[in-house]
């Protein structure tokens, strides 16, 4: 790639519009590209670094640093506010086409009265100034109606009034420093943690008055809470909206929790179609999905996984919003345990690497399996379904279907950015278009810039 | 629970041989302590960083009991009450139940009733049971429920009772003990496997009942 240096100089340059700052860069950058010799890897991660520390006016810390998913590319150690961008770029396009569904589609079925509310009128309350407020406001206001109903011995909203308090106030208030206790946004006895807390609690108070239904389901602080790392308060309640009805994380969280069952029972078949060694193994233990991949379902990795490896999973599900992207990760997983999980004859000692060692795998083998998760072109969301209806068949031996390991259909998915085109639920189909739209100006900027980011040793060289 | 897991086998992956094999499940309320109690149990520590425990997770720890090592496999379960859908197809397997109230929660003490009326439904009829309120460290202005209480509850079930401090380390141990020794006994009377001087675990829970706060 010759002109890979030359590409975005110009971007560069209007990032590091101080001569002096470029002058710092322009010294440190040539001393990475020094000690890093020929490895590009080594002197793009260097390079970035440099231009996150500039960028913050050396205030930047490590942590602070992230790996992006933009597609098939990781931009390793990007600055973590590229992150916010690509986010915010994701979220924009999310509700661009939602914008534009609503309005072809209001004009076509005008009139057509649905069991709740549809994703074009969700758009539109999402998109209303002071919504996201409006709904914190009515949270409080509930809870000291029902306070004060406790108080004076009525019922207030009666047996359900009660529940709602303890199923969604005290256990969003319960979780709070349960949910990312390590991590700084997070953490206990700092203005940051409490701080941090507070949105987290906002957020999720806000998503029960949003979906009654719902309420508040333990796993979903750490999807939110992953969210409120990179974007602020508002726009991450947005992003969780989007994921929740988007990539149907809301079937998981209900009071009957289907969609987290299927999911597990889908994993089963799919593992059993996709690596039928590991299925007989795990199966000939008892080992089911629901003992080790219930946390990785609920909280999109978020719970226990490092943050460096959730954030990346959470880059493509706001991009690709497709169910199936965890259920590809939950058995690269799999895949990259099976050599371990094979040598273990144990029931116990098989659950027990499942839940802790995949979390603590290297940063090496962690990025194995993200790459290898977005390679399985062929798992996409439909195929999932086809290998648990098969399944499914198989085991009640009611009917007759085609051999679920079989059943591949055309492999139309393909995990770039604009895979929501041909990626979607099929329980989601406002956001269904046409796969030939290209209108993701805003992301396509977003990679610029990080290819800029890539291109910094370059300009600096040559100052 | 695994069905292939069974008091007959005599090892483990990690080479830890026993004699039996003992199915513990750790139910109650959202936040009243359950992971607190095993991790104290299982590894004698204390953490305030825990996460929110979502579906279900067990733990080993092999004791001796009787002069046998028993492997005692404790299965820790989310408290959220949609969670039970996710749970209770675990209540089937296990030959002991810890029901776990928080002392300063008068929610998590009134919801014992319904996580009995559980038991009932999904569990073998001949469960042993227990009932544990923890947190008994709290200062007593945030105390809502007497030890008296949760002893007249007990004894409406006819079930152990403990009160117990996860974070203090008091009566945690005791409390697991006590119904091991109450399952091993059941299971080696019935088999017929009868050990007379098994169990001599009772004189150890009450030294240190003595202790509770």
């Amino acid at each position: 790639m010759p002109n890979f240096f030359e590409r975005a100089s110009a971007g560069l340059s209007s990032l590091l519009n101080d001569a002096t700052i470029r002058a710092r860069a322009a010294k440190s950058t040539g001393a990475a590209l020094g000690r890093a010799g020929g490895d590009l890897g080594e002197r793009l991660i260097e390079a970035l670094k440099t231009a996150a520390r500039v960028r913050r006016d050396g205030a930047l810390e490590t942590s602070e640093l992230c790996d992006l998913q933009v597609g098939v590319n990781c931009y390793a150690d990007s600055p973590g506010f590229m992150r916010t961008q690509l986010w915010e770029s994701l979220l924009d396009r999310a509700e661009r086409e939602r914008g534009d569904d609503g309005r072809a589609r209001s004009g076509a079925d005008a009139g057509r009265s649905e069991e709740g509310e549809t994703l074009d009128d969700m758009c539109a309350i999402l998109a209303a100034d002071g919504y996201y407020e409006t709904l914190q406001e009515a949270f409080e206001a509930k809870s000291e109606r029902e306070r004060e109903a406790e108080n004076s011995g009525s019922t207030g909203d009666g047996r359900d009034g009660k529940e709602w308090r303890e199923n969604v106030g005290a256990s969003i208030e319960r979780d709070l420093k349960r949910t990312f206790p390590h991590h700084e946004f997070f953490v206990a006895s700092t203005a940051k943690g409490d701080a941090g807390r507070a949105a987290l609690a906002n957020i999720l108070k806000a998503y029960a008055m949003h979906d009654s239904k719902v309420g508040y389901c333990q796993g979903m602080a750490f999807v939110a809470g992953l969210l409120l790392i990179y974007l602020p308060e508002n726009r991450a309640f947005a992003a969780f909206v989007t994921l929740m009805e988007g990539s149907d994380f809301r079937s998981m969280y209900v009071h009957s929790m289907e969609g987290l069952k299927v999911r597990l029972r889908q994993l089963g078949a799919v593992v059993r179609a996709k690596n039928p060694t590991l299925a007989h193994h795990l199966e000939a233990h008892d080992v089911t999905p629901v003992l080790y991949a219930s946390g990785w379902f609920m909280s999109a990795f978020a719970s226990d996984f490092p943050v460096r490896f959730s954030g990346r999973v959470m880059d493509c599900l706001l991009a690709q919003r497709s169910p199936s992207l965890i259920m590809r990760i939950c058995l690269a997983i799999l895949n990259e345990a099976a050599g371990d999980l094979l040598k273990l004859g144990d029931f116990e000692a098989i659950v027990v690497y499942l839940r802790t060692e995949p979390r603590a795998w290297s940063y090496e083998r962690l990025n194995a399996v993200m790459e290898s998760a977005l390679s399985m072109h062929d798992l996409t969301d439909e195929n999932v379904e086809r290998m648990d209806k098969g399944a499914v068949a198989t085991e009640d031996v009611v009917q007759c279907t085609p051999s679920p390991a079989l059943a591949k259909g055309p492999s139309t998915e393909d995990p770039l950015i604009d895979a929501s085109d041909v990626a979607e639920s099929p329980r989601s189909p406002a956001h269904a278009r046409s796969p030939s739209a290209v209108d993701d100006d805003k992301i396509l900027d977003v990679i610029a810039m990080l290819d800029d980011w890539t291109t910094i040793e370059y300009d600096a060289e040559n100052e | 629970m695994s069905a292939s897991a069974s008091s007959s086998r005599g090892g483990g992956a990690n080479g830890a041989h026993y004699d039996h094999l003992l199915k513990l499940l750790l139910i109650g309320d959202s936040g009243v302590g359950k992971s607190c109690l095993l991790l104290r149990f299982s590894d004698d520590q204390f953490t305030t960083s825990f996460i929110t425990t979502i579906g279900i997770d067990f733990k080993i720890k092999t004791v001796e009991l009787g002069g046998k090592r028993v492997k005692l496999q404790i299965w820790d379960t989310a408290g959220q009450e949609r969670f039970r859908t996710i749970t209770t197809a675990y209540y089937r397997g296990a030959m002991g139940i810890l029901l776990v109230y928080d002392v300063s929660d008068e929610r998590s003490f009134e919801n014992v009733r319904g996580w009995m009326r559980n038991i009932e439904q999904h569990a073998s009829s001949n469960v042993n049971k227990i009932l544990i309120g923890n947190k008994c460290d709290v200062k007593e202005d945030k105390r809502v429920i007497s030890k008296a209480r949760g002893q007249a509850l007990a004894d409406e079930f006819g079930i152990p009772f403990f009160e117990t401090s996860a974070k203090s380390s008091v009566n945690v141990n005791d409390a697991f003990m006590t119904i091991a020794g109450d399952i091993k006994n059941r299971l080696t009377g019935s088999k017929g496997l009868g050990a007379p001087n098994a169990i001599n675990l009772g004189d150890r829970a009450a030294t240190k009942r003595a202790s509770c706060c």
